[in-house]
């Protein structure tokens, strides 16, 4: 099983977000690495041996050639990346599941907004600006 | 001779409740005489908002306005129709496409107790005083036999019900249309990004026409109102409110109940029969999914019977009534004169942030070319300006999904993709136009012989929209779309011509429409049926035409004053 502390660098890496949360992070780990036909391990292995480049994501999206095991390196990725910000779960065959921690999906602070039908705020906040 | 009821109602959604509790509420009326038959079977409680919510959370990825109403079990006995896309066999309704663009009726309701209130936006502006008279003042279409003036008692009413939120002193006599009273309460406050649009589009003069953008009426609290809070601007609005502050049907289901009113959910009413008189309705034919015997045929006897089941379900029950005149007439209105609102949006990257996503979906709006000199050649629209980004087109998911997989050049990751969504989303904003339909005969529900799950005759329908309808579209896109090019700046602006297929308002309307001459309604101005004299019906089927506001309010004042009717009969 890939480590926690790589695959949080790699999550980091990969979304563009900083701090991202451990326990959140070891549910979408398991997930991901149990999924039929995961490529995360590879995923992994890639991100190891350009880690500590001085561009590690334009090494590992330089990896993400055209052909079969490159194409396994970028879905990969990209189900990193939505897991995260949208707290989706996308298999390899398409198909479309929630992962669970929909009040941490990033898209949506990204965007300075917040999951839909979860505002913790005040009747007309969205008349302010966000800052 | 007795019966078991006073009064027996098809349909719990919006139109059923406000009549069940209208009557709760008349000096006279025994609630414990009034029986609701509702075909879905759920509760009506904050539990149940709760659980609507719990699965909204775990359907999510499936990001269709049907999630959170997705795992009620009704659905295996009680079919509604929910998803387009879905393979022809999972269809609820029949149909063929219609003419050279290969149209379809794209509307869809959700049957269950509160019905599609669940799931509405919760807009309600009220018609316009012209939109009663369209046949007179344009030539086109029909004339309702009630005016603005006649149904505005019934709006104040409503909207007291409801509780509308709404500027009063930009409303106040718009299109001719004056209002007896404030609403109940003041306008939702615009979004930020809305405040934008209103510099960027107030003064801006189209076809000779100004434009201002205006704050929507909305049946959404601004303030605390009848038990409920304020919006907290979950942007939930479809699919689910998760707190109560937009209006839905529960509020009277509940306030009915709690009066003594019977509500029996799981009841699928299958046929209409005659009293002692054959000008009288009196049995009501229903059979109980949730019973050991399914398809045993129950009835309940009433002195009056208000059919409150929508514009696809309500003439669907007439039309399977054997006994009565409508099933063997070939040339019933019943049925026919199917309309909707067809929608259209044009969609532009604003040149600042307008951070969507933050308050409702929808809270302002145009309404300058709801009425003009058009309207005698081409269909009157109703604008909004979106606060949700590029609504139906492109959802944040799928903004998301073409950045990481582009049709070209290299997927985004990292600090790039982030500041990209960043940029795009907050700057992505929609203009929609929803265009009137005209009534048409051809435009109909008729009886499938596809049967559900229960054994009961699917609808099938039949529905195009017209040349008027498609200038109308036509028209709309070419308002919106000058209305952004009078904007510095804006980007991507879409489609640049007008598109060949519309999406639905699914604002289901015209199937049992109000009328003085029986071969063309099936209603009269009070709602009684020409041909029973103690059935009604209330709804949207009932709508004559349908102009362009949202149907609800209007379907709610017409519910109100067809229930004082039957309350001073019985």
């Amino acid at each position: 099983m890939a480590s926690l502390q790589e695959f949080l660098e790699l999550s980091e890496l990969l979304t563009g977000q900083k701090s991202l949360d451990a326990a959140v992070g070891d549910d979408y780990r398991r997930r991901l690495e149990s999924a039929p036909g995961s490529a995360l391990g590879e995923l992994l292995v890639a991100y190891g041996k350009v880690a500590t480049t001085k561009d590690p994501l334009g090494g590992l999206v330089a990896l993400m050639t055209g052909d079969a095991a490159g194409q396994r390196l970028r879905a990969a990725a990209q189900q990193i990346v939505r897991i995260w910000y949208l707290s989706e779960f996308a298999d390899l065959a398409g198909g479309v599941a929630g992962a669970g921690h929909f009040l941490d999906s990033a898209l949506y602070s990204v965007i300075e907004a917040h999951p839909p039908s979860y505002s913790d705020r005040p009747y007309g906040y969205w008349a302010r600006e966000p800052h | 001779m007795s019966f078991d009821y006073d009064v027996a109602i098809v349909g719990s959604g919006v139109a059923g409740a406000l009549c069940a509790w209208k009557l709760s509420q008349r000096a006279g009326v025994d609630p414990r005489r009034i029986v609701i038959l509702e075909a879905g079977h759920n509760g009506i409680d904050s539990t149940q908002r709760d659980e609507f919510h719990r699965v909204f959370l775990d359907d999510r990825a499936q990001r269709f306005w049907g999630g959170p109403y997705s795992k009620l079990g009704s659905k295996a006995f009680v079919p509604w129709p929910e998803r387009p896309d879905r393979p022809a066999e999972e269809k609820y309704y029949e149909q063929n496409p219609v003419g050279a663009k290969k149209e379809v009726f794209k509307g869809y309701y959700v049957r269950a107790a509160g019905g599609s209130t669940w799931a509405w936006r919760g807009n309600t502006p009220r018609m316009i005083a012209p939109d009663f008279e369209l046949k007179s003042r344009h030539g086109v279409g029909d004339d309702w036999p009630i005016g603005y003036g006649a149904l505005e008692p019934w709006y104040q009413q409503a909207e007291q019900a409801l509780g509308v939120s709404g500027d009063t002193a930009s409303w106040n006599g718009l299109h001719g249309s004056p209002r007896s009273a404030p609403f109940p309460m003041k306008e939702i406050v615009l979004s930020s990004g809305d405040r934008k649009m209103k510099a960027a589009l107030d003064g801006q003069v189209v076809d000779q026409v100004p434009v201002t953008v205006l704050a929507t009426p909305q049946a959404r609290n601004s303030k605390f109102y009848d038990g409920r809070p304020a919006c907290e601007g979950n942007s939930n609005c479809i699919p689910l409110c998760p707190i109560g502050a937009k209006y839905d049907a529960t509020v009277h289901l509940r306030k009915a109940v709690a009066a003594g009113v019977e509500l029996r959910t799981g009841c699928v009413v299958t046929a209409l029969e005659p009293g002692d008189t054959a000008d009288t309705v009196t049995r009501v034919r229903y059979r109980n999914w949730r019973s050991a015997d399914r398809s045993l045929d129950r009835v309940v006897t009433a002195k009056v019977v208000v059919l409150a089941a929508n514009a696809i379900e309500t003439p669907k029950i007439l039309l399977l009534s054997p006994k009565l005149k409508y099933a063997a007439d070939p040339n019933t209105p019943t049925g026919r004169y199917l309309m909707d609102h067809v929608q259209q949006e044009v969609t532009a990257l604003f040149p600042e942030h307008l951070y969507p996503f933050r308050g409702p979906q929808s809270l302002a709006g145009i309404e300058a070319f709801r009425e003009g000199p058009f309207r005698s050649t081409s269909a009157a629209f109703r604008m909004t300006v979106g606060n949700d980004g590029w609504g139906r087109k492109e959802n944040p998911a799928l903004t998301l999904d073409r950045l990481l997989d582009p049709p070209a050049g290299a997927p985004l990751f990292g600090k790039a993709l982030a500041a990209k969504i960043e940029d795009r989303i907050t700057r992505m904003v929609r203009i929609s136009y929803s265009c009137e339909v005209l009534p048409d005969p051809a435009n109909r529900v008729e009886l499938s012989a596809q049967v559900d799950p229960l054994g009961i005759r699917r609808p099938k329908l039949t529905f195009q929209i017209g040349d008027y309808t498609w200038q109308g579209l036509e028209h709309g896109h070419s308002v919106a779309t000058t209305l952004f090019n009078g904007i510095g700046g804006i980007e991507e602006l879409s489609p640049t011509e007008v598109e060949p297929d519309y999406n639905t308002a699914a604002h289901l309307m015209g199937t049992c429409r109000m009328g003085s001459n029986p071969t063309t309604s099936v209603v009269n101005a009070i709602g009684r049926t020409h041909d029973y004299n103690n059935l009604y019906v209330v709804g949207s089927a009932v709508f004559t035409t349908g102009a362009t506001a949202n149907p609800t309010l209007t379907l709610a004042a017409l519910a109100l004053r067809t229930a004082d009717q039957v309350g001073a009969q019985l």
